[in-house]
Parts: structure tokens; sequence; C-alpha cells
């Protein structure tokens, strides 16, 4: 009973499932307009569906090769190799297909394909060279739990409103600049119609932005459940916590200044808080450092891998 | 009323409900970390930093120390004073073998000072340990009436990565940690 309590965040999975619930609204309104407008329906979801489709079907082999990651085998980093395998039987999903490493710098990981039969999981040379072997756990089983939740497939069909609604937008744009929607007609009710395709073309823009908040705060929830996840995983949510400091810099934040030298400076230390950028934090596909740090050492507060 | 909010009034309000906010640093005794077996043990020593200023107090702060007489109970660490060679600052070093006699003690002089109207000339209150067998100190800003973790290493270096997790184990305790960006550094402990 603990147990489930504990490997399990109910207030996320309802906040998910709302946001679900309010994507599936945008879709109805979508398709509402679609009907109205009298555009080609067919037309639009099918070119919709086949981009999805190709994506969906595509995405590891198209990461790999826009990220310039490269498969490594398990004699090139036995390490990696044998970290992945182990959490991949812990997290019960087979080992991902590809382990590939992109030489940058910046420290970074990522885990994508359509399924746990078909995954990658890729990290960045900075990402193994800054983390010790804990803090590499933590991402590594982060990016674990984003394939056990079948993340790709769930953003990438969540995703198939803002392409229908983006190529809508375009379509429209490209009507009104050379048909003007019909209004410039004298003859029958062009008017009129050019109204109705006015506010068709803003009930669509309205629709793509609205898309795109949901499904980036989908993200984010999807981003703390595989936090979740992934500690469960590692068994200690301090190594992700870990990770995500040295990641985000945040120790890059420690001062080399003497206590005194600050002290002389300014004796009542008012620093200001740092202010997000509210639309920015909207868009944003992660949730803060600082909440997903807060979340995880929560978990370690709580003594629950005592009960895994 | 706590310690800190005595010496320096409305100016900084501890936001901490803690009434002895030094005595928590106690709650991380013989902690481990997580995948570690090595506990946290405290050092005998600890020390009170002050900027030092014009007033007599200043001038031979042994004896003006020797006049302490807490009511509720007596000073048992030996104390001494040294000037520091930056920052026109001084230390007040303790030793005690018993943590929390050398705390109440840390508090009983930090409130003696508080008394003389010196209260602003303090500035942090520094605890000696050993975490994952490495020298670290536990800084308490009196301005803001929260710790820190400082590890140095050779060459005035400092080892973040173990401070954070120290800070973390801190933050885990309930203990009041200071943002990232407060972390400042220490350049000549005298212990």
């Amino acid at each position: 009973m603990q147990r489930n309590s504990i490997g399990k965040d109910h207030q996320l999975t309802i906040r998910m499932v709302m946001t679900g619930l309010m994507l599936f609204v945008a879709y109805i309104a979508l398709f509402g307009i679609l009907l109205i407008s009298g555009l080609p329906l067919f037309l639009v979801l099918g070119m919709g569906i086949a981009m999805v489709f190709f994506q969906y079907f595509m995405s590891d082999k198209l990461v790999l090769k826009t990220t310039g990651a490269k498969p490594v085998t398990a004699e090139e980093q036995p390490k990696l190799h044998g970290m992945i395998e182990r959490l991949s039987i812990v997290g019960g999903i087979p080992k991902p297909r590809t382990v590939a490493i992109m030489d940058i710098e910046a420290p970074n990981a990522f885990a994508t394909g359509r399924s746990p039969n078909h995954a990658t999981v890729a990290v960045t040379t900075g990402l193994l060279n800054r983390l010790n072997d804990d803090e590499l756990e933590g991402v590594i089983g982060h990016e674990l739990a984003h394939i056990k939740n079948r993340d790709v497939m769930v953003m990438t069909w969540a995703s198939l409103i803002v392409v229908i609604a983006g190529f809508l937008m375009q379509m429209l744009f490209w009507m009104s600049l050379f048909g003007g929607f019909g209004g410039h007609r004298r003859e029958g009710n062009g008017g009129q119609a050019a109204m109705i395709m006015m506010a068709v073309y803003v009930g669509v823009i309205v629709i793509y932005f609205v898309s795109q908040i949901l499904i980036s705060t989908l993200s984010r929830y999807r981003e703390l459940a595989a936090d979740r996840e992934g500690a469960i995983m590692t068994g200690s949510p301090s190594n992700l916590a870990s990770a995500l400091n040295k990641i985000s810099g945040q120790i890059a934040q420690i001062p080399e200044k003497d206590l005194r030298q600050v002290e002389h400076a300014n004796a009542f230390f008012i620093i200001p808080a740092l202010q997000g950028n509210a639309i920015a934090s909207l868009m944003s596909s992660h949730p803060k450092t600082e909440v997903r740090i807060d979340r995880l050492m929560e978990m370690q507060r709580q003594n629950w891998h005592l009960l895994r | 009323m706590g310690l800190l909010k005595s010496i320096f009034g409305k100016r900084n309000k501890p936001k901490s409900d803690e009434s002895d906010i030094l005595s928590t640093i106690l709650r991380v005794e013989n902690l481990t970390f997580p995948k570690s077996t090595e506990k946290i043990t405290f050092s005998v020593k600890s020390a009170l930093l002050l900027n030092t200023s014009d007033d007599p107090f200043f001038e031979n702060i042994d004896a003006s120390l020797k006049n302490i007489h807490p009511e509720q109970q007596p000073i048992t660490s030996k104390i001494i004073s040294m000037k520091s060679g930056e920052y026109d600052s001084s230390w007040i070093v303790f030793e005690n073998p018993i943590m929390q006699k050398m705390i109440n003690d840390v508090n009983s002089v930090s409130s003696h000072i508080a008394n003389l109207g010196l209260g602003s000339t303090m500035t942090a209150a520094i605890f000696k340990g050993m975490a994952k067998n490495e020298p670290s100190y536990w800084v308490c800003n009196y301005r803001s009436a929260k710790f820190y973790p400082l590890v140095p290493t050779d060459n005035n270096q400092r080892d973040n990565n173990l401070e954070m997790e120290i800070g973390d184990l801190l933050t885990s305790k309930g203990i009041p940690v200071e943002p990232h960006a407060n972390w400042y550094s220490l350049s000549d402990i005298p212990f």
C-alpha cells in the first residue's frame, strides 16, 4: 500500500489526464472548425497523420542523423553499456537497441524510438566527462524511464494537432493572400464566406497556440514522471538531483569570493529573486530544474527506497 | 527569541522558526550519504568570525571574553581569539569535545557580543567535521541565519560536488540552507 503511494504520483497523473482532456477538447474544436469551413477535411487530416507517422517511425534515425550521435558498441563503452543494461533490467524493459555518443561539450542526453524494442539512448561526451557514475546512472535512469513510459509515442501523437493546425494556418494564410477568402467576389454571398473563413483562420490560430501550451505542459509532466520513474530504477533520487545541479550549472553559481568581501560590499545580502519569464515557462518543454530537484529531494527525504 | 534575532533585531529576520539555529547542525551528526558508509563527524573545534571595528572589545578580545558568565550554564570550551591577516577580521576559536556544549558556548559568546552592541560585527559561525573522509566546514551565515557547506581542497580550490551533496543532506534534514549563489569561500579558517 505504502509502496503504491510512493511509487506513483497521483497528483501528477491527474494533471496529465486533465491536460490530455483539454487536448481532446482542442481536437474536437479543430475538427468542428474544419467541418464548418468546408476545407478538405480528409486531405488535411491525411497529410497531418502521414507527417506524424513518418516522424514516429523514423524518429530514432532522424535524431541520430541531426545530432551527429554515433552508435557505440559494448566493447567501446563497456561502462555505459553495462549501466544501461542493468537499469533496463531493473526497469523491466529490453536494453535499448542503440547506445550512442555525441561529441559535444555540453552535458546532455536523450532517448528516442517508437517503442522499447526500437529505442536509442544517446549521451554527450560532456555528460560523460562531468558526471560521476552515480549521477550518470541518474540521467540514464531518467532516459530509460522515457522509453518505458513510451513518451516518444505519447508526445508524437499528442503533437498531431499542432501539425494539423500549423498546416491549416499556412493553407489559410496563402488562401487569404491570393484568394482574399473569396471576399473579392461580387456575386453571391462572397462577403459572408470571407467572414466565415476569417473566423476559421482566427480559430485555427487560437487552437494552434493553445495546443502548443497544452503539449508543452504535458511534456513537462512527462519529464517529472520520468524523473520519478528513473529515481525508482536507480534507487537514489539524489543521483539525478545531483546531476541536474551540475547540468543546469548550479555548481557554477557557487561563488569564489570570500564571505568577508561580500560583507563589506553589502551588509544585508539583499539578493533579488530571479523572476522567470511567465510566457517562456508556459511554452517550455521541461519543468524548471529547481522544481525537478525539489521533487527528487522530497522523494529522497521520504526514505522511499527502503520500500522497494 | 532566537539568538540571531536578538542580535540583529528587525534588520535581519531569520526565516527559520528554529530558536537555536546553530544546534540544527547536530542533525547531520553520524549520518551517512546515500551509498556511503562513512558517517559525518564533527571536530572538537568551531569558530566565530567577526569583522573588526574600532571598538575597545577588539583591542583584547580574550580579556573581554573572560567577563562572560552566562546565567544558565558556564562556558566549558577553551576559547582563544586571533586576528585574521585578511579582510580586517578576527576569529574566536572554540574547543570542546562535546559538540552541544561547544554550540552553547558559541551562542553565549555571540549573545555577549550582541549585548555589547556589536552584533553587526559577527559574520558567521563555522563548524568543522569530516564528510566522506574529507575535512569539511559548515558555515552559518549570521546575516541570513542559514548554513552552507564549504569543502576546501588544495591550491585554494573547493570540492563543489561534495558541497552539493552536503547541501542536499542539510536540506533533507530541514536545516536552513543558503542558496548556492551565497556559498562564499573563507580563505583562512584557523582550524
